[in-house]
């Protein structure tokens, strides 16, 4: 590729027209060339080959009329003849001649351009019927959400043929020169890695390097004419890229469960999609299809978020009504498990193993495994909805909420990962152009409720609301979290992140009946996740609290007290057995309570307790908070340590009938408000740190949040009290 | 005697494990705590499969 990079002084330029058949393009031609044509055919083939002349000011143009191509496929000869011309003639600019009353169909060709990598002015032909349909599109808006630009046109009365000219000197003399490259579609997680791995390969090869994803996604595709083109560019590795591609396209067939040409097809009609829906206000398109007429109801200005609201609420309703019984089912395993092995020793043995075993381990890392029922339900729902096609859906009708409060709809996409883990999603903020619009992102993506916060909330909701509240009470906390993240984000823009938004497609995929193994996949690898970050840091971190739960042990005089007072007990003459062993027990409990308390978690609980006592939390709520900055689900494993070491009987309840012995709904609830606003997890601050580059913004997040939380929560909670 | 120099070392055990893993996490090593270094900028699946498929994390920097 030799495409000049900066502006030239040339004079004389080749311009390239392509265009869908029936675009109008051999209108435009004339237009542009009038009588100064010559006909021909393309070497070795019959297809027609038309070429003209066009002046504009003091520059000459040598215009090719390229055959009529619905894409550039390679299924027939003239879309074969075109690609050839544009990778091996290299033309200075190729206006891609749109029939703006089918805009969409058209737009495939535009996009494949755009993969193509040539420099290209999109000419909006026939222009005019589309504003006798009454409709109107956005031509500005168009130009650059594709990064391309765009010209209105009616070529059979030479109107816009003068900019088009001017807009086509500006891109041949000043290629790089356009406010904004071409975007490029993308085609999600699936298959965007695949490709990129691809593209990898490809651009060690310097012959192929400058078109390595347009080849890359060929050969995915299979096209015979790029593998020989590949083959002739790097002989060499032919065989290894060939392959490599060839297994790409059969894991990705393999979990879409459609071909890799409907994949890419979908990603490209998409970001075509995605588009339209930005730029034009009324489609053009005589044919309405299933996603189309799908999406009228689900993008509806009115009940577009009604249905989003309605369908998160069913996800949250399914993974409580059919998780409920599964949790019991886990919770009896553990009751089971932590019964066996408490049976290994006597009766009443202060073992210390026993102890780890049965209070750190299993009261720990079994008191946040018992909701992964939940949790894979939960999962599978978000799948489903990922895979049909609808979450692409529920992000555009954010994006068009956050347009309104001067938001940037493309941070919803970092907020939409949030939503798995906070972590990845601060690194996708990569993808926002401007700082400040990374900025605010990643300063409020902590309030989406990540994956981790989640055996929080099934740990709580159970344990205080009733089965008709459950659903409901999950479905409000992660609105909380929305709301407030779209309040503060607003709010920073207004005041330390001031400035204009850049443009955005979101691509709208059409939707997709989804295939049950890419379902059970997806479910199983976000739940691998959480197994397997329960059996590592989860268990370590549950150990590590379990040890310092229990250590130091109470001096000998406070041991001493207590056993003068079981001797009392025992000695007693007035009372029967039965009453006897109800006062040693709750002796032994107290006994348990006051080594506890002893303990270094003891300790460091009272020294907190009196700054989130506002809040409604007691030390042990207070060290489990605190604890939770390791990561969130800590605070469940806390919780269940606390509540077993400070439980003598081994018969003792779950931690939920614990929870709800202790506390009130309210407290719960704040519980959840404060674990959802307050710091975020110790990840999330090392990569805030290191993604904004300073420790500046790391800790006014940190700060910032739990300063809110606590505000927050103990508003709710003082209020609260007042009223119930 | 034995029980409680068993349970001692677990406990440094898992200490020196948490404190390692929180390390990586803290210097930017890996992304979530308990991750096994794949901190690149995907979603939760998408960031475990190229974990699993052993993808390098500085190899790519897409998030959607």
């Amino acid at each position: 590729m030799s495409r000049p990079v900066a502006p030239t002084t040339r004079k004389t330029f080749t311009v390239a027209l392509a265009g869908n058949p029936n675009s109008g393009k051999t209108t435009v031609f004339n237009a542009l060339t009038g009588a100064h044509q010559h006909v021909g055919n393309y070497p070795g083939v019959t297809v027609e080959k038309k070429e003209g002349i066009a002046r504009f000011q003091d520059t000459t143009f040598t215009v090719v009329d390229l055959p009529g191509t619905y894409s550039l496929m390679a299924y027939s000869i003239e879309e074969i003849v075109a690609r050839n011309f544009l990778i091996d003639e290299e033309p200075d600019a190729v206006v891609h001649i749109v029939d703006a009353s089918n805009l969409e169909r058209n737009l495939y060709l535009a996009v494949q351009l755009m993969e193509l990598g040539v420099p290209l002015v999109l000419a909006m032909n026939m222009s005019d019927v589309v504003r006798d349909k009454g409709v109107q599109i956005n031509y500005h808006k168009l130009a650059e959400l594709l990064g391309v630009p765009v010209v209105p046109t009616v070529g059979h009365k030479g109107r816009g043929i003068q900019e088009l000219l001017a807009t086509v000197a500006e891109v041949c003399r000043n290629p790089r020169a356009r406010k904004q490259p071409a975007r490029q579609v993308n085609y999600g997680y699936e298959i965007e890695p695949h490709v990129e791995q691809l593209v990898k390969v490809i651009t060690g090869h310097e012959a192929c390097a400058d078109r390595a994803r347009w080849y890359a996604l060929k050969l995915l595709e299979g096209d015979e004419e790029t593998a020989k083109r590949v083959q002739s560019l790097c002989p060499g590795d032919y065989e290894m890229i060939l392959q490599r591609a060839v297994q790409l396209r059969q894991h990705i067939e393999g979990i879409s469960g459609a071909s890799i040409g409907t994949v890419l097809a979908d990603g490209r009609y998409g970001f075509i999609v995605g588009a339209c829906a930005e730029a034009v206000s009324q489609t053009a398109e005589a044919r309405v299809s299933r996603s189309e007429r799908i999406d009228r109801m689900m993008l509806s200005r009115w009940l577009g978020l009604p249905i989003f609201a309605v369908l998160m609420y069913a996800v949250f309703q399914l993974t409580f009504a059919l998780g409920e019984p599964l949790m019991g089912g886990m919770e009896a395993v553990f009751e089971w498990l932590g019964g066996t092995i408490s049976s290994l020793w006597p009766e009443g043995s202060d073992s210390l193993l026993k102890s780890l075993l049965v209070d750190g381990m299993i009261g720990g890392v079994g008191g946040v495994l018992v909701f992964l029922p939940n949790i894979m339900l939960l999962f599978l729902a978000i799948a489903f909805l990922e895979d049909t096609g609808y979450m692409a859906r529920a992000a555009f009708l954010m994006d068009r909420l956050m347009h309104k409060i001067g938001l940037h709809g493309k941070s919803f996409i970092p907020m939409l990962i949030g939503f798995g883990c906070t972590v990845p999603a601060v690194m996708a903020t990569r993808t926002l152009e401007t700082r400040r619009d990374r900025l605010t992102t990643i300063l409020v993506l902590p309030l989406m409720s990540c994956g981790a916060r989640l055996p929080i909330y099934m740990l709580i909701i159970p344990a205080f609301f009733p089965q008709a509240w459950q659903a409901p009470m999950l479905w409000t906390i992660y609105i909380i979290g929305i709301v407030l993240a779209v309040v503060l984000a607003k709010l920073l823009r207004a005041t330390l992140f001031k400035g204009e938004s850049v443009p955005f497609v979101m691509e709208l995929p059409p939707y997709r009946m989804p295939t049950l193994r890419g379902l059970l996949l997806h479910m199983w690898e976000r739940s691998w996740l959480f197994l397997r970050k329960a059996g590592t840091i989860i268990l370590g971190i549950a150990i590590v609290m379990w040890a310092l739960s229990v250590w130091p042990k109470p001096g000998a005089k406070q041991v001493e007290q207590f056993e003068q007072q079981r001797d009392a007990v025992k000695a007693r003459a007035d009372i029967g057995p039965e009453e006897k062993v109800g006062l040693l027990g709750e002796i032994n409990n107290a006994a348990a309570e006051a080594e506890l308390e002893h303990s270094v978690i003891g300790r460091i609980g009272k020294g907190v307790a009196p700054v989130l006592r506002p809040l409604g939390f007691d030390w042990k709520t207070s060290t489990a908070m605190l604890g939770a900055f390791a990561a969130k689900e800590v605070f469940v494993a806390q919780l269940g340590i606390v509540y077993a070491v400070g439980e003598a009987d081994e018969a003792s309840e779950t931690l939920r009938e614990q929870l709800q012995a202790n506390y009130t709904p309210l407290q719960g609830f704040c519980i959840m408000l404060f674990c959802l606003v307050s710091m975020p997890c110790m990840a999330t601050v090392a990569v805030t740190k290191r993604e904004t580059g300073s420790w500046k913004w790391a800790l006014f997040q940190l700060g910032g949040l739990t300063l809110l939380a606590w505000a927050l929560t103990a508003v709710v909670y003082q209020i609260g009290r007042l009223v119930i | 005697m034995w029980e409680t120099g068993l349970v001692v070392l677990i406990v440094f055990a898992a200490a020196a494990g948490v404190g390692y893993q929180l390390y990586r996490s803290a210097a930017g090593k890996s992304g979530c705590a308990g991750c096994s270094g794949c901190s690149q900028a995907m979603n939760l699946s998408a960031a475990d499969s190229a974990c699993r498929q052993g993808v390098n994390p500085t190899q790519r920097a897409n998030g959607r």
